[in-house]
């Protein structure tokens, strides 16, 4: 628990006890900004995004349900509003579903078609750009799967929470991140390979 | 491809395409154990999937590592939430 993380008084947040709804936002701000910025790609957005989800949050707490955690129906709300505004804004990825589909790998009668040719230890030691092709990798996958891989892989949320949050099935989460995973994989191929 | 593939077979391990699909469960380590180590012991007899896993993996740590680079959080972010939440007609005890 950091310095700046408390108990929360669940009873009394529920209740609508604004002091105990405030140390939800003084705990849970930094990450979920993080979450949001990533989908977003933009502080202001993402800031505006963020302070959206805590007054719907308030307004909806007759809506949690002890069954999951406090924090993943945060993110449920955040995820949801994230997603509004990105449609609202018409903003589309680089990448959509086609282009996932295209750049998992293709087998014919169970092997793999063709050759994978290996990445080479020394490019992937000298690439001084890794941490950009990384990002922007992310940065152009297609929302559905954006969101698996920043609640998953880089914020570490158990596949039981990425479920709850996005209200999916377990096996919908890891057949997303395999397929983003994949997807990534194949965006950083012609930067590492050999 | 298909003598491998035969070759595979006759030794009772899965399908390169069958390993893919165990790629994040192994990595989760929630492979059963019978499963585990058929993956393994694909792995050591295939290039392909060895390679693919390498580079999967190694996608996977490169991600994580996003997660190193914070984002910067712009300044008194909380405050700003706060003084939102307390000026909306919608915030009350």
């Amino acid at each position: 628990m950091s310095a700046t993380e408390s108990v929360l008084d669940v009873d009394a947040l529920l209740g609508g006890s604004r002091q105990e709804f405030e140390k939800l936002v003084v705990q849970e701000s930094p990450r979920l900004f993080r979450v949001i910025v990533r989908m977003v790609g933009d502080d202001d957005e993402a800031r505006s995004i963020m302070q959206e989800t805590f007054l719907q949050a308030y307004q909806r707490l007759d809506t949690f349900r002890r069954e999951s955690k406090l924090t993943t129906w945060l993110y449920a709300i955040g995820i949801n509003q994230a997603r509004a505004a990105l449609r609202k804004a018409k903003r589309t990825s680089s990448l959509d579903d086609q282009d996932v589909e295209r750049m998992q790998p293709t087998f014919t009668k169970g092997m793999f078609s063709g050759s994978v040719d290996a990445w080479s230890p020394l490019q992937m030691a000298e690439l001084s750009e890794r941490k950009r092709l990384v990002h922007d990798a992310i940065s152009k996958l297609p929302p559905d799967y954006k969101e698996v891989v920043i609640m998953r892989d880089i914020e570490q949320l158990s596949t039981d929470e990425v479920a709850e949050a996005l209200n999916i099935t377990n096996g919908a989460v890891r057949v997303r991140l395999h397929r983003a995973r994949q997807t990534l994989r194949e965006l950083l191929d012609s930067h590492i390979r050999e | 491809m298909l003598l491998k593939r035969f070759m595979m077979k006759v030794a009772g391990l899965p399908s390169c395409e069958q390993v893919n699909s165990f790629l994040a469960l192994y990595m989760d380590d929630e492979l059963a154990e019978k499963d585990r180590s058929a993956f393994e012991r694909h792995l050591r007899r295939c290039k392909n999937c060895s390679a693919y896993f390498y580079q999967y993996r190694t996608t996977v740590e490169l991600v994580q590592q996003e997660r190193e680079h914070d984002v910067a959080l712009p300044d008194e972010l909380i405050e700003h939430t706060l003084a939102f939440l307390r000026q909306s007609a919608a915030y009350a005890d």
